[in-house]
């Protein structure tokens, strides 16, 4: 037979439809396989679902949490009732570590990278722990494992580990608490941070630190902040922060200080107790003695023309503090990222001693030590200054292997330090992670690591609530089976079981004999909130309940003095950084990426921010009379100029933020981070300059100056804000006005039935 | 002349057989004819016989003894489980196989070995869960919940349709209805068309509902 080409066209088109045709009528195999699973668990029972008591490990202060499981897959993440810590309740981070977990871009295999200049490849866990191996082999006494801070069995692990080798653990955290733990240490003689006693206080004063959103423990302050709210008036809360966060916005009285000057605010407000007589002799004495020259020098009106706060706001703030006892004050995030910042904080904190607030009843309430020897209850990141000089160490060519796990340093340090040339001068550099990210573009060995939702472990939650808690950590999913059914979704394995694989095995095998092993022995001192008659019936008591503890174990307080000198805030300087507004810039948390360890999961990236609504972007707070004043209006781009960079923000001009102060968030401007995240806004923290805290050395991170500059373009700043227009309940009704002897609810029948007789005669009217 | 008539005819045949495939193709898609290996049925991983298990009857089997094997007459939700209270009927898991065969069957027989493997019971390549192929296979598009069919069947039993060789009281007895005599199949087929056609009919004859919601939600 004789084919033209217009027949073998028509031919081939036709078999090509026929197959497609046939093709569709079958079905996938994989839906035809019903799996009979070796033993049924609970959870795998259909219809059914099963709830696991756990710790958030990561991405969090040690939150005791509640796993939804159905059918074996993680589902919903809910506060732990039981729990002291949550007591129930939830942030809005909690359930993104679920899509952190089933990520898309998950890392599902070992890679490896045969040199510097080459692209990771796939390899196999043999091959990987061979790698692993060989990188340890000349490490002795030049191994750096660089973790978030770890308080439980992991951190323990990874400082056995690295001192195994004589080397180093050193934790990073990009907001560094390191000042405040510093100033808690100084004033309040403790290692561990303070809570704070906030449902029993009549008035709280806090600075800097946003608390109900992202400081501290927010699901704890934010269960004790409601019972605060239901005290018979209310309580009074007083928050100083040169931007309206989620605390300031629930505040009675915000205060908008000069960033840097919150110490000098807090030692007026002192002075003002002190001179209307509010506080005992007794405690006056205490106070002095904690604040070296006390106060007797401080002008009301010298501090209002440093601080920027009206004169009589800052009375106000004093009299309400000193007058509605218990009353508590602390504070934290960009109050002590100055160069001053451990005299705020001092200052801060020691306001507690004037109003006997020390482990008093509404006011700060000390935590104990851990209940397990050998772990801390306390962990903060390194100070920038010992990171500058391990980094320098680095670039020397003097650290053979680097090991990194729960931080993205690369994202995570300021241009100053040029992490990225450091990190090539290091033969080994091995990253542990569950998706990509930006450290891992260094890294000679990349391993799928298991998140908090799949490995053991042990939490202890910092703040605490001023008893022991140990949180435990279980794996509540098994590894996960890819959507084709060809293998697992990761292969991934626990970072501190590779660590102890790898080990000489004198501190555990593996972390589950850890754990369980330490409940044993907690299981020995006959006292907590678990009782068993065996050390197995307790530990599964433990691992029901999310943890242990032992309410009649608390800490105490031992009061001392500031340790750092009054200094004023110095700030970076804008030299050579360009034409246009020079403005001061605070960098603050996320509420959903937090410092952008979240930003690959798109629940926290659609979270809109609880101020601006914003989300999916970067975007810049300023203050709404200033930006006309200067010509910016939302949705500029702007460039953010520093001595250590560059970032283009989106402009938002809000009312609720200091005039001269540029706010922008953290988390965003990932260069590899799955594909949620990926070059999405701007990275903040990478503009940061190298300005340290003066006592502790630590990053003051809310001293950088900036330049603000258009960037002539604009575009719209994806937020709900303003995309509805705001109505009341009901209209002609805004207001609801309560007369003398007059309850609520009949005001409110009053007005409603006022407002519908004149709707109705309205329409009468117009009807006529 | 020839050309053009011979065209037309060419055209005559292709329609005919157009119209002749896509009958065939809908037959196949709506109850395929079982033959040239389009039977609704599948090899499993193991050759497991529901007669052996469910069936009262003798069987024409002879066992390791020598004997000719009768049915154990288990009840279906013996295994099944979860059919009178969930969705879905459930699928044992292996280990609950295993607690009787880690003792009955002989130690040689082939597919007691893959089971046993499976289990763990013999071997040293640890568990491993069996991947049954699926023989009744709804779309995904409908909800079938086994739960109240066999509740109202066992509490109407004389709406129950097909015969069984097994348990014939109780849940067990209903069971037959779709599924056809299960008792009495050494490999387990789709007997029954299962197609929306049937469900409507049933949900008809026995005053159920038949809006779309009812199965299409």
């Amino acid at each position: 037979m004789k084919l033209n080409r217009r027949e073998f066209l028509a031919l081939t088109g036709k078999t090509a439809a026929g197959a497609v045709i046939f093709a569709a009528c079958g079905l996938p195999e994989r839906e035809l396989i019903v799996q009979s699973p070796v033993d049924l668990p609970e959870d795998l029972v259909r219809g059914e679902d099963a709830w696991y008591a756990t710790s958030m490990g990561d991405y969090g202060s040690g939150d005791g949490v509640l796993v939804r499981i159905m059918q074996g897959r993680a589902k919903k993440i809910e506060g732990n009732p039981d729990h002291p810590v949550t007591r129930g309740k939830a942030t809005a981070r909690f359930d993104s570590p679920l899509q952190i977990l089933y990520h898309p871009d998950r890392i599902a295999e070992p890679m490896v990278r045969y040199s510097k200049s080459g692209n990771l490849v796939s390899t196999t866990w043999d091959q990987a722990d061979s790698r692993f191996a060989e990188a340890l082999a000349n490490a002795s006494g030049s191994l750096t494992v660089v973790t978030n801070p770890l308080r439980g069995h992991l951190g323990a692990v990874a400082s056995k580990f690295a001192a195994q080798y004589n080397g180093k653990h050193m934790a990073f955290d990009p907001v560094e608490q390191g000042v405040l733990h510093g100033a808690v240490k100084a004033v309040l003689g403790q290692d561990q941070l303070p809570t704070f006693d906030i449902a029993n206080a009549q008035t709280v004063l806090s600075f800097g630190a946003d608390w109900l959103g992202t400081w501290g423990s927010p699901t704890q302050f934010g269960v004790k902040y409601g019972e605060f709210r239901e005290q018979h008036d209310r309580g009074y809360l007083i928050h100083a922060e040169p931007r309206m966060s989620l605390t300031a916005a629930a505040a009675d009285l915000w205060l908008a200080p000069v960033p840097g000057t919150e110490g000098e605010l807090a030692l007026a407000i002192a002075s003002v107790i002190i001179e209307a007589g509010l506080a005992s002799p007794q405690n006056v004495a205490a106070y002095e003695a904690a604040v070296p020259g006390g106060v007797s020098r401080i002008s009301l009106s010298n501090t209002a023309a440093v601080t920027g706060v009206d004169e009589h706001r800052i009375e106000k703030a004093a009299k309400h503090f000193g007058e509605h006892t218990p009353s508590v004050a602390f504070g934290g995030g960009s109050a002590g990222a100055h160069t001053n910042g451990s005299f705020n904080l001092g200052a801060i904190y020691a306001l507690n001693i004037l109003v006997g607030a020390v482990d008093a009843k509404g006011g700060i309430v000390s935590n104990p030590d851990s209940a397990i020897d050998g772990l801390s209850a306390s962990a903060t990141g390194a100070s920038f200054e010992s990171w500058e000089a391990e980094l320098a160490e680095w670039r020397a060519g003097n650290v053979e292997t680097v090991i990194i796990r729960g931080v993205d340093i690369v994202h995570g340090m300021p241009n100053s330090v040029v992490i990225r040339e450091a990190l090539e001068h290091v033969p080994n550099v091995i990253a542990f992670g569950a998706v990509h990210d930006d450290t891992m573009d260094f890294a000679d060995l990349v391993l799928p690591e298991q998140t908090f939702l799949e490995a053991w472990g042990t939490v202890i939650p910092e703040p605490g609530p001023g008893y022991q808690v140990v949180g435990t950590q279980q794996p509540v999913v098994g590894p996960t089976i890819s959507q084709d059914e060809s293998g697992l979704i990761s292969d991934a394995r626990g970072f501190g079981d590779v660590l102890l694989a790898m080990s000489d095995g004198s501190y555990g095998s593996s972390m589950e004999s850890l754990v369980k092993g330490s409940l044993s022995d907690i299981h020995a001192t006959g006292r907590g909130s678990v009782s068993a008659s065996s050390a197995t019936l307790f530990t599964n008591g433990v691992l029901q309940r999310g943890g242990w503890w032992d309410t009649a174990m608390g800490g105490s307080a031992k009061v001392g003095k500031i340790s750092a000198s009054r200094d004023s805030a110095s700030y970076s300087n804008t030299d050579g950084t360009g034409d246009g507004t020079f403005m001061h810039l605070v960098p603050f948390v996320s509420n959903s990426l937090g410092d952008g360890s979240l930003a690959a999961a798109p629940w926290a990236q659609q979270t809109p921010d609880p101020i601006s609504s914003a989300s999916w972007s970067t975007w810049a707070e300023i203050n709404s009379i200033y930006a006309d004043q200067i010509g910016i209006k939302e949705g500029d781009v702007l460039l953010i100029r520093s001595t250590s960079g560059e970032i283009e923000v989106l402009a938002y001009p809000h009312p609720g933020i200091r005039p001269g102060v540029i706010g922008i968030p953290m988390g965003q401007g990932h260069h590899r981070s799955g594909r949620y995240a990926e070059e999405r806004g701007s990275n903040v923290l990478s503009i940061l300059v190298d300005k340290k805290d003066a006592e502790t050395g630590a990053l003051a991170w809310a001293a950088t100056r900036v330049t603000v500059q258009r960037a002539g373009k604009r575009v719209k700043v994806p937020k709900f804000e303003g995309n509805v227009e705001a109505r009341p309940v009901e209209p002609g009704v805004p207001v609801l006005v309560v007369g003398l002897g007059e309850t609520a609810h009949d005001a409110q029948e009053a007005n409603h039935h006022e407002y519908q007789k004149n709707f109705l005669l309205e329409g009468e009217g117009d009807r006529e | 002349m020839l050309v053009p008539v011979l065209a037309i005819g060419g055209l005559g045949v292709m329609a005919v057989m157009g119209v002749v495939a896509a009958f065939v193709i809908t037959g196949w898609i709506g109850q395929p004819i079982p033959v040239l290996g389009f039977e609704q049925t599948f090899d499993q991983p193991i050759d497991f016989p529901h007669t052996v298990h469910a069936s009262l009857l003798p069987l024409d089997r002879i066992a390791a003894d020598g004997q000719k094997m009768e049915g154990l007459g288990l009840d279906c939700t013996f295994c099944h489980r979860t059919v009178t209270t969930q969705a879905n009927a459930g699928v044992p898991p292996v280990g609950f196989c295993a607690t009787c065969h880690q003792v009955i069957g002989a130690a040689d027989n082939v597919q007691l070995s893959i089971l046993r493997d499976a289990a763990d019971i013999i071997g040293d390549d640890g568990p491993s869960p069996v991947n049954w192929k699926r023989v009744h296979r709804l779309p995904d598009h409908v909800r079938f919940v086994h739960e109240p069919h066999i509740r109202y069947l066992t509490q109407n039993p004389s709406q129950v349709k097909g015969t069984t060789d097994g348990v014939t009281e109780g849940a067990a007895g209903v069971c037959s209805t779709c599924h056809g005599n299960v008792a009495a199949m050494e490999q387990v087929e789709q007997v029954e068309s299962l197609k929306m056609g049937q469900c409507v009919d049933c949900h008809r004859d026995n005053g159920a509902p038949t809006d779309c919601a009812a199965c299409h939600y």
